[in-house]
């Protein structure tokens, strides 16, 4: 989608959504739920902008310089600049192809995993199908950000088991996500991105922009090929699965098995191996939204990253079975 | 050709010139890359280390991990085996598997390590009782893994990755 077809339908739906404005919060069908997504994807991608942002998570607080250029021939040829403003002097650039970590004049390394794909990573995971059939999206109402009009909205699964509530601001001029919050099901925020500035054009990337850096040092991050659905070799299952949640990953591998789930919203990897020597003790750890719990099945460790409540990830150990 | 594909042809040309079968024009040119780009050398220092290790010249703690790995998949492949085996039996020698399956549970449920699972008696399952604070342990290469294949990750994350990654006497600043 074009980002002059972005703005003409922000435009058009600019009354629907006035009359929302400090109005009860409002359910949208899953047919809005979709397109709003999509919307949202595509804003992000297509539409040049600038900005600071800053990230909260797991006692992590980091801000960021963030351009967003636009190919002026093909609109999802996109370069996304981000650099660290308060922390180690880093860069990152991001197209469609790779991410690369910059650390000096020059000097780039090829960051194909390890690296999240957007700021806003768990927006840029979202599956518009799934996401609609397994999240209840609600409009909130208006409120400003970063000096801008901004639309509310918050996705709360439509299943009966704990997920975390995502709640974002959505600038209402370009459509692009401003803010994100996740919160536990008790409303704990345990992750918040937002922009403190912002503004829709991508006119004044520095000049010289590499020459900020100091001493290089640079990291290469090892290429992962996982094997998407193989099934024929696998041994351990997930029995029932979380409601809504599908099999991304299954691989084994060195005598380990890895397995990646999504909903449409968030994922969680569930890995099992064996125990080597004595059994360890099961830990809880949470960074932010993401949680990694492991739990001891005999003489097997499984263990669970992602962001998923406490509750459901107890519930996916003990249900994860030797077949 | 981008710069993904580039990425890639120079992969394949460092791991033509790890077997010897590079061409002498090709070889020079890529050594030549090596000289001005860093990346690309300390990849050819890895793998070289990696090709020692298997030819048992690496440091211990490299080869004691390559002998771990390959001992549990061994270690796993044995029990699939096992497990495949006892159904087809029971489904092709009647009555007579009957007798080998009693066998093929016995060698599953051998001491020492149990096989996973099972319809008759479920396996106890030992979860976390409370939230530990975390240092870096083993639990880290599963952070690191998912990270690896999922989105989120956390934003912070790569910083932490790269900062862990830094090589001895340099630094980020």
């Amino acid at each position: 989608m074009s980002s002059g077809l972005i703005r003409v339908v922000l435009s058009c739906s600019f009354l629907f959504w006035a009359m929302l404005a400090g109005a009860e919060p409002q359910a949208l069908s899953p047919d809005t739920t979709a397109d709003w997504s999509r919307t949202l994807l595509n804003a992000s991608r297509t539409q040049e902008y600038n900005g600071v942002l800053t990230v909260n998570e797991g006692g992590l607080q980091v801000a960021y310089q963030l351009w967003h250029t636009v190919s002026a021939e093909d609109d999802t040829e996109y370069e996304e600049r981000m650099r660290v403003l308060d922390g180690p002097l880093m860069e990152l650039v991001r197209t469609p192809e790779r991410v690369t970590c910059l650390h000096a004049p020059g000097t780039e390394v090829p960051a194909d995993h390890g690296v999240p794909q957007s700021p806003f990573a768990s927006l840029m995971l979202m599956d518009p199908e799934r996401l609609a059939a397994n999240y209840q999206l609600w409009a909130l109402g208006d409120e400003r950000l970063a000096s801008r009009a901004a639309r509310v909205y918050e996705l709360r699964s439509q299943h009966g088991e704990p997920r975390l509530v995502h709640r974002v601001w959505v600038d209402a001029e370009t459509g692009i996500a401003l803010r994100h919050r996740r919160l536990a099901p008790n409303g704990d925020v345990l992750a918040d991105v937002r922009y403190v500035t912002f503004s829709p054009d991508a006119a004044d990337v520095p000049p010289g922009f590499r020459t900020t850096f100091a001493e290089p040092f640079w990291h290469q991050f090892e290429q992962a090929e996982p094997t998407r659905d193989g099934g024929a070799d696998e041994v351990w299952q997930l029995a029932p699965a979380p409601a809504g949640f599908v099999r991304l990953i299954d691989e084994y591998r060195n005598g380990e098995w890895y397995q990646l789930w999504s909903d449409g919203m968030v994922e969680f990897s569930l890995m099992v191996e064996p125990v080597n020597g004595e059994p360890p003790e099961p830990v809880m750890e949470r960074q932010g939204s993401t949680l990694l719990m492991t739990a001891i099945h005999g003489d097997w460790i499984v263990a669970l990253v992602g962001d998923v409540p406490d509750a459901l990830a107890r519930d996916v150990l003990t249900r994860v079975q030797w077949q | 050709m981008s710069k993904h594909e580039d990425y890639r042809k120079e992969q394949e040309q460092l791991s033509a010139l790890m077997d010897d079968e590079l061409d002498a024009d090709s070889a020079r040119r890529l050594l030549e890359r090596m000289q001005s780009d860093p990346g690309l050398g300390l990849t050819w220092k890895r793998w070289h280390l990696t090709q020692a290790g298997l030819r048992s010249e690496a440091p211990t703690d490299v080869l004691d991990g390559v002998n771990q790995a390959l001992n549990a998949e061994a270690r796993v492949r044995q029990q699939r085996r096992q497990v495949q085996q006892s159904r087809w039996v029971g489904f092709a020698q009647g009555a007579l598997a009957a007798g080998l399956v009693v066998v093929a549970v016995a060698t599953l449920w051998t001491p020492g390590r149990h096989a996973p699972g099972s319809d008759s008696a479920p396996m106890e399952v030992q979860l976390p009782t409370a939230e530990v604070a975390a240092e870096r342990s083993p639990q880290s290469v599963y952070w690191s893994r998912h990270v690896q294949y999922a989105g989120t990750g956390g934003q912070g994350r790569w910083e932490e990755t790269l900062r862990s990654a830094v090589p001895d006497g340099e630094s980020a600043l």
